[in-house]
């Protein structure tokens, strides 16, 4: 590990060579930044990494069962588990996908499952991301440079390699291709996470592409070459997000879409990854739900905790809520990437009224958690080695057997008073070490 | 891969160019600034003249300082760097990580020489890199259309730039000789016809250069 | 584009579709099992038209039974952004006191009249993509707009209740009202000439708001002016 922290500036100088950057607009422009890099390794011994593969399997298990269910016969709401305004009022369920069944009937591919330790020990899952997870492309590059900057670090701890993420991903394609190549379909360069789309191309041998070279031509997609031959497309692993997916369909101004893919994806022509409409699994009004769901479906207790939450939709929630407000971590439902995210006790006396009048006017918008007290981990500051917040995103992948992938992103907060790690709001990455033993 | 649709095809093919174009003029800078030293230091003004540029320069001073470095140029030699690097970066698939790191290091090279104390000497290791790159094109592309058409970029982009330096009629027969070996690896679509004139004229001992500049341009020109 | 259907109120017959310049199309159903022609044109081109004929017998019966699954019907008492409501809408409502009519179709009647004599119908007053509380502050607005109205009170009700786009006897375009879920049925109403729908209209497509069933959706790449008509001719025969 000495060799990691000695190495530091090696590795962070490697990541500039290849190009690991993330991009981020600031006043407009677009900008390519460096991921910042942390040597200090997040690690997770074996017997703790047993335990979190079991909970996120569970989870992501009975998240599939969910989202099959809601697009299906909807026996969770009939049943009452669920209230239905929590389904169709979340912007994340999309009427079309209604009856559509996809390929192999799986619909979360990848997931990308946010998790924190607490200073107690436990694990607290903070969210799920079911649509378009990314980052697991950054763990992945940074092993290659540090076994190759330290390779001695390696020799004498056992970290599981966690370089087959390409592989895995490759599995899970392959495995619901309907006949055809496997393309990667990005919104082009200046997307934030552009690096990760044509990384995993190059390591997938999937062809990268921004739509302009697909057409969907009697409900099959074809993929043009510059002599004008077409070859059929078995899978598209969308980096989009859904409402840009089919201008026919969803947003009628999308300009990055392709029209009509999901008339193919509708009569079983092709993959979609991760399938359309999963925003109603991971949205956060739902996320209250989900040890119930795995109850539902599977007949288990949840091993992973959620952070204990409350609905403001529930009146004996909006109560607690009103009367511990200082306390809690107000999360509008409908937001993402760190945004939307309000401190109860870090509001002025004027905000904070303002606020509690839109959480009474729209209820249904928010939910509300209580504080973790993070588990925080040591990072490299200047040579020093200081605590800092950080999360842990676990990649989960399905293929008829969900599989946990033995690392993760470890995103960390900069700022020593911030709770928040995005990297499109200045955090960082470390590696994610699974011990084999 | 097997699949390089239009698109694609445009962003290997001016890969090739201005990673070319960033080689010689690089060169060429290095030669001049050589050149002004004593016996003629407002030969820049004829350099930006022959390769077709704004001379905006005003004084040799400026144009050493500026005409590698400046991003706010679309001249410079940076911007043309950053354009092969926009065309390579949609392209990691295709041309691997590996080799596409070496355009990187190139533009960091010349970032570091105009910070550097003695950027002429650090601006050869940006020479070394686009070398690199071009041996990663060799050694590592293993499709051979997709090397092709990078490399036809790179022949087309060298006439283009020999006819206006006014190079003497063998350098630029050897090079034309080249180019028409990727172009038909490359399978690239083009103007026959063009081809064919440009082939008469090139077989002389003396030709227009203008005129083959001219032709050159029109090569790709394929109405659909 | 939609396509007419045959259910409980209408028989559609002798449909035919012609499709000039696109080659390529298909057919699909969408989640409100409305019908759905759709394809594209690859190739540059100047112009592009689609024409459907058909006979449709119409009244054949007053409503259109339920057929979806109990809680799918659930979707359509969800208020959408075109429906959702303001400070206007939630006054108007008020004042409505719906609480004293018993049953959903005296509720929905009730809604009916009163906006068809508070609201007026001036073309041109709203655009296409007006929401029904702008669209009743206003004051007035296109069938469109009275739709949206209408739903958007009726799901403050917590009634289930749908936009219909078709074609109206002696109209010469398209035609929108609403419909509502009453005992199992979906009633027609048409708050726009304060009428029960009859055998004077043709329905097309029905979703929760507009966006859902506009009878022409599309797509077009390119940098020129266009121009798009729209022409609807209904004779009784």
């Amino acid at each position: 590990m000495d060799g990691l922290i000695k190495n530091a500036d090696t590795i962070n100088k490697l990541l500039a060579r290849y190009g690991v950057k993330f991009g981020i607009y600031k006043n407009g422009e677009f900008k390519e930044q460096l991921f910042p890099f942390d040597p200090i390794p997040r690690i997770i011994d074996n017997k703790e990494f047993s335990y979190l593969e079991k909970g996120l399997t569970q989870r992501v298990k009975a998240l599939n069962c969910f989202l099959s269910d809601i697009y299906g016969r909807k026996l969770i709401i009939k049943d009452g588990v669920i209230p239905e305004e929590f389904i169709y009022s979340a912007k994340g369920f999309l009427p079309p996908c209604d009856g559509v069944t996809p390929p192999k009937n799986i619909y979360s591919h990848i997931s990308g499952i946010d998790l924190v330790q607490s200073k107690d020990d436990n694990w607290y899952i903070l969210e799920d991301n079911l649509r378009v997870p990314s980052g697991a492309s950054y763990p992945m590059i940074a092993r290659e440079l540090q076994r190759r900057s330290t390779p001695d670090t390696f020799l004498n701890n056992s970290v599981i390699d966690n370089r087959n993420y390409a592989d895995l991903l490759k599995e899970v394609m392959d495995y619901v291709n309907t006949g055809g190549i496997n393309v990667i379909l990005s919104p082009g360069r200046y997307n934030a996470a552009f690096f990760e789309h044509s990384y995993l191309a190059e390591r997938t041998g999937a062809i990268l592409t921004t739509g302009s070279d697909i057409v969907c031509e009697n409900d099959n997609l074809y993929y043009i070459d510059y002599n004008g031959k077409k070859q059929r497309i078995g899978a598209v692993y969308r980096r989009i997000s859904d409402e840009y997916l089919d201008p026919m369909t969803f947003y009628e101004d999308s300009v990055i879409g392709i029209p009509h893919i999901f008339e193919a994806y509708k009569k079983g022509n092709v993959a979609l990854l991760n399938a359309p409409g999963n925003g109603v699994a991971d949205d956060k009004g739902i996320y209250y739900f989900v040890p119930k769901m795995i109850k539902y479906y599977l007949g288990e207790e949840s091993i992973l905790l959620n952070a204990p939450t409350y609905l403001p939709y529930y009146e004996q929630d909006m109560k607690y809520v009103l009367s511990n407000f200082d306390n809690l971590v107000i999360k509008d439902v409908a937001e993402a990437g760190g945004y939307g995210v309000v401190f109860g006790n870090s509001l002025t006396k004027e905000k904070k009224s303002e606020f509690i009048e839109l959480l009474k006017k729209e209820p249904r918008r928010f939910i509300a958690q209580e504080v973790i007290d993070f588990y925080d981990l040591d990072i490299l500051d200047n040579g020093e080695r200081v605590p800092r917040k950080a999360d842990l995103r676990a990649f989960v992948l399905s293929n008829g057997e969900t599989k946990v992938w033995p690392s993760g992103l470890t995103r960390f907060s900069r700022n020593p008073d911030s709770f928040i790690v995005n990297s499109s709001q200045g955090g960082g990455f470390k590696d994610t070490w699974v011990l084999s033993r | 891969m097997g699949i390089i649709t239009l698109e694609k095809s445009d962003h290997l093919f001016w890969l090739g160019r201005y990673t070319e174009r960033v080689h010689t003029t690089l060169k060429m800078y290095l030669k001049s600034s050589d050149r002004m030293i004593d016996s003629d230091p407002n030969y820049y003004a004829e350099y930006c003249k022959k390769i077709g540029i704004t001379n905006i320069y005003g004084s040799r001073e400026n144009f050493v300082k500026t005409y590698p470095f400046d991003e706010s140029d679309p001249n410079s030699i940076i911007s043309n760097l950053n354009r092969a690097y926009d065309n390579a970066i949609v392209m990691r698939d295709y041309i691997g990580t590996e080799t596409m790191a070496y355009i990187q290091l190139a533009i960091d090279d010349i970032k570091t020489a105009e910070r550097g104390d003695t950027p002429l000497a650090d601006l050869m290791l940006a020479i070394d890199h686009i070398l690199a790159f071009w041996g990663c094109v060799n050694d590592l592309i293993d499709d051979e259309q997709i090397r092709n058409i990078i490399k036809l970029g790179k022949g087309v982009e060298r006439i283009d730039l020999y006819l206006s330096l006014n190079r003497c009629v063998s350098d630029i027969q050897k090079e034309y000789r080249r180019m028409k070996q990727f172009l038909a690896k490359s399978l690239m679509r083009y103007d026959e016809s063009v081809l064919y004139t440009m082939d008469n004229m090139l077989s002389q001992y003396e030709f227009d250069y203008m005129n083959v500049r001219n032709l050159l341009r029109n090569l790709f020109v394929v109405s659909q | 584009m939609f396509l007419p259907t045959d259910s409980a109120r209408q028989r559609i017959d002798n449909l035919h579709t012609q499709v000039l310049n696109c080659p390529k199309y298909s057919m699909t159903r969408d989640n409100f099992n409305n019908k759905k022609l759709y394809g594209a044109i690859e190739k540059p081109h100047n112009s592009f038209e689609v024409t459907i004929c058909g006979t449709a017998k119409t009244g054949l019966d007053i409503y259109e039974e339920y057929t979806l699954n109990p809680v799918e019907y659930s979707l359509l008492k969800v208020q959408t952004p075109l429906t959702a409501p303001g400070k206007k809408l939630n006054e108007y409502y008020k004042n409505l006191e719906l609480d004293k009519f018993s049953g959903t179709y005296d509720k929905a009647l009730h809604i009916m009249h009163t906006l068809y004599y508070t609201f007026s119908y001036i073309k041109g007053a709203t655009d296409i993509h007006e929401s029904a509380e702008t669209a009743l502050s206003i004051g007035k607005g296109v069938c469109q707009d009275y739709a949206h109205i209408m739903i958007s009170l009726l799901r403050m009700e917590k009634i289930p209740a749908r936009y219909v786009v078709g074609m109206m006897l002696g109209e010469g375009a398209s035609h929108a009202w609403v419909e509502v879920l009453c005992n199992g049925y979906w009633y027609g109403f048409d708050p726009t000439n304060n009428k029960l729908v009859n055998d004077e209209y043709i329905k097309v497509s029905c979703g929760r708001d507009s966006n859902d069933c506009s009878v022409i959706r599309g797509k077009f790449y390119g940098i020129v002016n266009q121009l798009q008509t729209e022409s609807v001719t209904v004779e009784e025969v």
